[in-house]
């Protein structure tokens, strides 16, 4: 039996939070430890969770990449989760350093997974975010190698990765490590080193990322 | 289809017009020659006077005649030209010639002068082409003046070039204005007719359109609130699900700010919202949708969809598929169709036939083309492209 995952909430729809906590309740390894409508709410709250699963768009408008900035910095694993899939707001958070994105649209199987991989360290491409990836316009957009794009959009569309992998001529495997590349591009795209400061913050998440590593293996 | 403007039936019958006066000058610029070819001799008093009034016409109406013909056109400048050339000629050519002879059909600037008159009918009918008609009387009869001393049967044929050269035009620009006038009158008609038809087809599209939405809600949001107000006994979950649809719907019914709805969006929407109802989850994502799409290509995209969603529900062993739209810069459109089911061998030929077929015919009459890829155990892809 795996250890409990323990998870925070943060969404502006008391209801969704009820919801979200007995959704969960059906499985064993994982519980809703804390939940709060703001993020403020939340740090203030210091509740002792893995990961975060965080609305994108909150009533008190503020700024979905900030959010994220905030409880990255304050140690936590944060999971998009939205209604509306608003593709701007979704790129900045991940290059914020969310760990992934999904719509509510999914079942409770596909949320538990997320979940899962983002509390062991990994992230998580959903298709949803492969597809606003695969998309993204910006001038400013990490740049990816034709293969890496030619995976990316066959697996936004829905497909799975074997499917995806055939679709672009490349082996399974190298196609995972294509996606896994994507991924890292964006986070690292979105972590500049400005000051001295900044650098000392980026070995101390790096090596706390290691650390983590080193536990779970 | 070749649909006639308004604006062509004054344009052609004036077209019309001016290719009759650019003959009728040609064509009497030739009697004098051909009389002086066949032998005819005329008494003439200074040879110069005739021959450079001939040479002048000549060249001016030949000039005219190119220039009518490659324009279609007469403005001010060429009738006025023409007036005063035609007057110059009157007058030198009845001077030139001796007693008796410039009031015959021997002099060459008579005919010609006819023709100005003709066309000074057709564009400044009445008073303007009443009076160069009365000018070029005038200068007709100052022209053979000397000789009207003379008497008799001068008088007489001198009368009757006077009457040619202002009773000509005078029944040329009765007869030209009321052509132009029907002309118009067609084309007014045509432009109004015209004007109602794409009105009212306006009109119809809108409340079509209104309509259309109407139904949409009432089948759909507004069957789903009635259910809840009633206290509809569904599961939680079922109901939320609905509701998400309906919020889905509604959403891509509204325009917001990131994208334009288009009716290929809220066509796209209605497919999904179908398959919801009937318990297939439908993962939809569009971006850069185009902003106008023919109707016969909107109908063709998501009546594919339809069918590859119906496919998925059918044969793919599973309740989740995904429905991914973007749009290229030049107005394309991509739309996928995709599941995680049990796929089929591509290599058999049971597997997607069906499927290829009700579909590829359906693109490929709108201009479009579609691809299947499948394989056993990897779910099965179905792309559409416009244009192919």
């Amino acid at each position: 039996m795996a250890e409990i995952i323990r998870i925070g909430a943060i969404d502006d729809d008391r209801m969704l939070l009820d919801g979200l906590r007995s959704w969960l309740c059906q499985l064993d390894d994982l519980r809703v430890i804390h939940v709060a409508t703001t993020v403020d709410a939340f740090l203030a709250a210091a509740a002792d969770v893995q990961v975060v699963l965080l609305d994108l768009n909150l009533r008190d408008h503020s700024v979905p990449a900030e959010n994220v900035a905030l409880l990255r910095a304050a140690g936590f694993r944060v999971l998009m989760v939205s209604a509306i899939p608003d593709p701007e707001h979704v790129l900045a958070t991940v290059e914020a350093g969310a760990a992934g994105y999904i719509t509510k649209d999914n079942d409770l199987p596909t949320l538990a997974a997320a979940v899962r991989e983002v509390a062991a360290g990994g992230s998580v491409l959903t298709p949803e975010l492969a597809f606003i990836l695969s998309r993204d316009r910006r001038p400013t957009r990490p740049r990816l190698s034709p293969q890496e794009q030619a995976v990316l959009t066959a697996y936004a569309k829905g497909s799975t990765l074997q499917a995806a992998a055939r679709q672009a001529g490349v082996a399974y495997g190298t196609a995972r490590a294509y996606l896994e590349r994507v991924k890292r591009k964006y986070s690292e795209a979105g972590r500049p080193t400005h000051t001295k400061l900044d650098l000392a913050n980026r070995l101390r998440e790096d090596r706390l990322e290691l650390d983590n590593l080193g536990k779970e293996t | 289809m070749l649909r006639a403007t308004p604006e062509d039936a004054p344009a052609r019958t004036f077209g019309l017009l001016v290719h009759m006066l650019v003959g009728i000058r040609l064509v009497q610029l030739l009697p004098w020659p051909i009389a002086l070819a066949v032998g005819a001799r005329f008494m003439v008093a200074d040879p110069v006077l005739p021959l450079t009034s001939y040479a002048l016409q000549t060249v001016w109406s030949l000039f005219y005649a190119i220039r009518a013909l490659r324009t279609g056109t007469l403005p001010d400048w060429v009738v006025t030209t023409d007036v005063l050339v035609a007057a110059a000629c009157l007058v030198m050519s009845g001077r030139g010639w001796a007693a008796a002879n410039g009031t015959s059909w021997g002099n060459s600037a008579v005919y010609p002068a006819i023709g100005v008159a003709l066309s000074t009918a057709v564009v400044w009918w009445p008073t303007r082409a009443v009076a160069a008609g009365v000018s070029l009387a005038l200068c007709y009869v100052i022209g053979v003046l000397p000789e009207l001393r003379t008497g008799g049967s001068i008088i007489a044929s001198t009368a009757g070039n006077v009457l040619s050269l202002v009773g000509f035009s005078v029944v040329a620009g009765l007869i030209s204005s009321q052509l132009m006038r029907s002309a118009r009158t067609a084309a007014a008609t045509t432009a109004a007719m015209l004007d109602a038809r794409e009105r009212a087809a306006a009109q119809r599209a809108r409340y079509e359109e209104r309509q259309s939405q109407y139904r949409i809600l009432h089948d759909t949001v507004l069957s789903t609130l009635t259910a809840i107000a009633r206290g509809a006994d569904y599961g939680d979950r079922q109901l939320r699900g609905r509701c998400a649809a309906e919020a889905d719907l509604i959403r891509s019914m509204i325009s917001n700010d990131t994208e334009p709805t288009t009716s290929l969006a809220v066509e796209l929407a209605l497919v999904v919202h179908h398959q919801a109802a009937l318990g297939l989850r439908v993962h939809c994502q569009t971006a850069d949708m185009p902003g106008e799409l023919p109707p016969s290509v909107i109908a063709a995209l998501a009546g594919s969809c339809r069918e590859a969603l119906n496919n998925v529900a059918k044969h793919a062993g599973t309740d989740e598929a995904w429905l991914t739209a973007h749009g290229g810069p030049g107005g394309e459109i991509t739309i996928a169709v995709v599941d995680r089911g049990r796929g089929f061998d591509p290599r058999s030929l049971t597997g997607g036939l069906g499927l290829d077929r009700s579909i590829a015919a359906r693109m490929i009459e709108a201009g479009g083309t579609s691809f299947v890829d499948s394989e056993t155990g990897q779910g099965t892809s179905v792309e559409l492209r416009w244009p192919k």
